[in-house]
């Protein structure tokens, strides 16, 4: 179900509904996760069991790991940690296993390449296994003492609801359990922050319908064999396009959770924190994504040794983060490259910065910027064209087309157009944190021509870019 | 900050619908092939319904302009979609053509309906008519594309920039994709879904014809091409089918080896029309 269809937002009318009723106060729990599952299962009501079955692993294992005795506590702990990266690896990777170890026409070569890609699979398995590490390690114990209820069946309502809140469920933000969990009380209409809610749900609907889904109109001519018959410049916007759309497309929909997320009384973390801005590949990570690249950095990159062990260990664990976070996007090698570029960027970015201290003009910060911009850019397309042959044909056809191909106007300018919101969304925060304040009362204004565009220019409905991971 | 947004959307809103009733700006051709197929669309259901001609078919057909035919034909072919697709717009409308053109080249497509279901949308069908802006060649986006670029206010490319290195690569890839079979069961329900249609057509008193565009000529004689017209001549004879003759691939020039260039559109819409008026078919 996407969130800018008509059943979804008969969903969430119902659903909001019955949740703030006086009568259903006691309710509110069962019905959250009761539209969660609905949400979920409302294409593919056949992958509802999945999430059921990582629902319950997660809940007995962490009541057994939080309530159990000591000697048991590891076992449950690693077993549900097993369990959760099975799933993931069975679901999402057995496509990509058969293509690279069996005859894909054999038994299981064919078995492999029939099983399904359950939707936000990647998500819930990540929130499953924060919820075992974080009790585990009794993660802030005082509020988990709380938390981590002694009634088995609660605690399965509350686990249910942090792997299956609709809003996060298929694309995330990832949230930890230990940001999330402690939120689960009962809410009161009066507590919603209505601002923050509308002005998330209008910049996030702004975002997805307005700029990504006309954009990918655009975009959609990187493909082969269509691209080749491009120029130069037409080649270059469409890239530029695609960074643009692939950036609207998922801080957009992350804008939309967030909105949602208030309205039913649970602050979701912030995904996107204009990533474009970026003056190195380590800032980049810390603005793109964010609840991946902290997930992956607190339970895996930290209990690798993170940068404890010395330069040497430091550059493996870059890469072998990077190299596995590219992976999580998708069972290819693309991805698994995509990721290792970023992993060489951050080590080389690492080892000469001991070396190169540029200096901190306007300048110099304007390059830096650039350059991490069109190397993240020029990444994107291995999302984009999955295939590396027709990524390396594109990269080509980039260089050879410069007095041949068709320039098309219409694709340039549209991507020029819809691209000014979200470069001017990045320099206003660039030139001033406090802009949005100094807006003062063209605020509504603004905010109101986004709603109108958003009912008289949205383009052709998409599902969202990361639904597919 | 919530009530004054409304406000302002509401006002932007009704300011937006008095200037298109008012000032009737020129609309541009449609930012990307799926606008164009909902302008094409939303045209022919409000404003050409009960046409004498028309042109039902995929990328290959939309080709073939409006503009390029004479008066009392329209093309309702549809870029990216099937010819059902079409079909299912004239079967929705109440006032039917007296002939229609059915393309043959991929009959075994499947049905997509967004358009139609998008076009025909209950609740959207009044509102296109009272708000224009509701029409989708009134995207704001849409009607600054002319103020840029003048050339885009006609609706027309009829010229493209053909690079004999770029279309042989296309035209390589495209040999390569027909030796790949298609689906027998896609053939049979095509075949089943193309004879019920025109059957339920033809008891309206629609007149069929089903013609076929040309496509490069290395690209006949190949598995999918083959194929699926082997059957189509099985299923669809010509003494019980009106069919239009095949055209010379040779008289045409292909942008990518199936569809026909810009530049050779006229020409072979001099030749579809001539074609046709051999055949009696006469709006």
């Amino acid at each position: 179900m996407l969130f800018n269809t008509l059943p979804f937002l008969i969903l969430l009318l119902v659903t909001f509904t019955v949740y703030y009723m006086p009568w259903f106060a006691k309710w509110q729990l069962p019905v959250l996760v009761a539209a969660s599952f609905f949400f979920y299962a409302y294409s593919y009501p056949a992958f509802l069991a999945l999430l059921l079955v990582s629902a319950a692993i997660n809940t007995y294992a962490s009541y057994k790991v939080f309530h159990g005795n000591d000697h048991t506590r590891k076992f449950f702990a690693t077993s549900g940690v097993i369990a959760n990266l099975a799933l993931l690896i069975f679901f999402k990777y057995s496509p990509f296993i058969s293509r690279m170890a069996f005859d894909p026409h054999g038994d299981v070569g064919a078995f492999l390449l029939s099983i399904p890609l359950p939707i936000g699979i990647s998500f819930f398995t990540f929130h499953g296994i924060s919820l075992l590490v974080d009790v585990y390690k009794k993660r802030d114990l005082e509020i988990y003492g709380g938390v981590i209820d002694k009634n088995f069946w609660k605690h399965g309502l509350k686990t249910s609801l942090y792997i299956a809140f609709f809003p996060q469920l298929v694309a995330g933000p990832i949230t930890k359990s230990y940001a999330f969990m402690p939120q689960i009380y009962q809410k009161y209409i009066k507590d919603i922050h209505w601002e923050a809610a509308f002005k998330n749900l209008v910049l996030g609907y702004f975002m997805k319908m307005v700029i990504a889904d006309n954009i990918k109109d655009q975009t959609f001519w990187i493909s082969y064999p269509f691209f080749q018959a491009y120029s130069t410049p037409t080649l270059l916007a469409m890239i530029y396009g695609y960074s643009i759309q692939i950036f609207s497309d998922f801080a957009g929909y992350s804008m939309i959770a967030l909105g949602l997320g208030e309205l039913f009384g649970y602050h979701l973390p912030v995904n996107f924190n204009f990533p474009y801005i970026s003056r190195t590949f380590s800032e980049f990570w810390t603005r793109w994504h964010i609840s991946l690249s902290s997930w992956l950095r607190e339970y895996l990159y930290f209990p690798l040794g993170g940068n404890r062990k010395g330069n040497a260990r430091t550059y493996l664990n870059l890469m072998i983060v990077m190299f596995l976070g590219g992976l999580w996007h998708g069972a290819a090698w693309s991805y698994a490259i995509w990721g290792s570029f970023h992993g060489l960027a951050l080590a080389a970015e690492r080892f000469f910065g001991v070396f190169i201290k540029p200096r901190e003009t306007k300048l110099v910060k304007g390059l830096q910027m650039l350059a991490v911009f069109i190397f993240v850019t020029f990444a994107w397309l291995l999302f984009k064209l999955p295939n590396f042959d027709d990524a390396i044909l594109y990269v080509k056809a980039i260089f050879n087309n410069t007095h041949s191909g068709q320039t098309n106007f219409g694709i340039i300018f549209y991507i020029i157009l819809y691209s000014i919101p979200v470069v001017l969304f990045h320099l206003f925060h660039l030139a001033e944190a406090g802009v949005e304040k100094r807006l003062g009362f063209l605020k509504p204004l603004l905010y109101g021509f986004l709603v109108f565009t958003i009912i008289v220019n949205s383009g052709r409905t998409g599902s969202f870019i990361y639904f597919q991971f | 900050m919530i009530k004054k947004t409304i406000i302002a959307a509401i006002a932007l809103f009704i300011i937006y619908n008095v200037i298109l009733v008012w000032a009737h700006p020129i609309a541009g051709p449609g930012q990307n092939q799926w606008q164009k197929n909902r302008i094409t669309v939303e045209d022919y259901v409000d404003n050409f319904q009960g046409i004498p001609v028309v042109i039902a078919g995929t990328s290959l057909s939309a080709r073939l302009y409006t503009s390029l035919l004479p008066t009392g034909y329209y093309n309702l072919a549809l870029s990216g979609e099937s010819i059902y697709d079409v079909l299912d717009i004239v079967k929705r409308c109440s006032k039917k053509p007296k002939y229609l053109l059915i393309e043959s080249n991929f009959y075994y497509s499947k049905p997509d309906k967004t358009v139609s279901e998008g076009v025909f949308n209950p609740l959207m069908m009044p509102l296109r008519k009272w708000l224009p802006s509701f029409r989708e060649e009134n995207q704001p986006a849409n009607l600054l594309m002319p103020l840029f670029n003048k050339g885009s206010a006609g609706k027309n490319n009829t010229s493209e920039k053909l690079d004999s290195n770029i279309q042989n690569k296309l035209l390589i890839g495209r040999i390569a994709e027909y030796q790949q079979v298609p689906d027998s069961n896609l053939i049979t329900n095509g075949i089943g879904r193309l004879k019920k249609d025109i059957a339920e057509l033809q008891s309206k008193g629609v007149k069929v014809i089903l013609f076929e565009i040309p496509i490069n000529c290395k690209l006949y004689n190949t598995p999918k091409y083959q194929v699926a017209e082997e059957r189509l001549n099985k299923e669809f004879p010509s003494e019980k089918y009106q069919r239009m003759p095949m055209p010379d691939c040779r008289a045409y020039q292909y942008a990518d080896g199936e569809h026909i260039a810009f530049q050779s559109a006229v020409k072979f819409a001099d030749w579809f029309v001539g074609e046709l008026k051999k055949m009696g078919v006469k709006p």
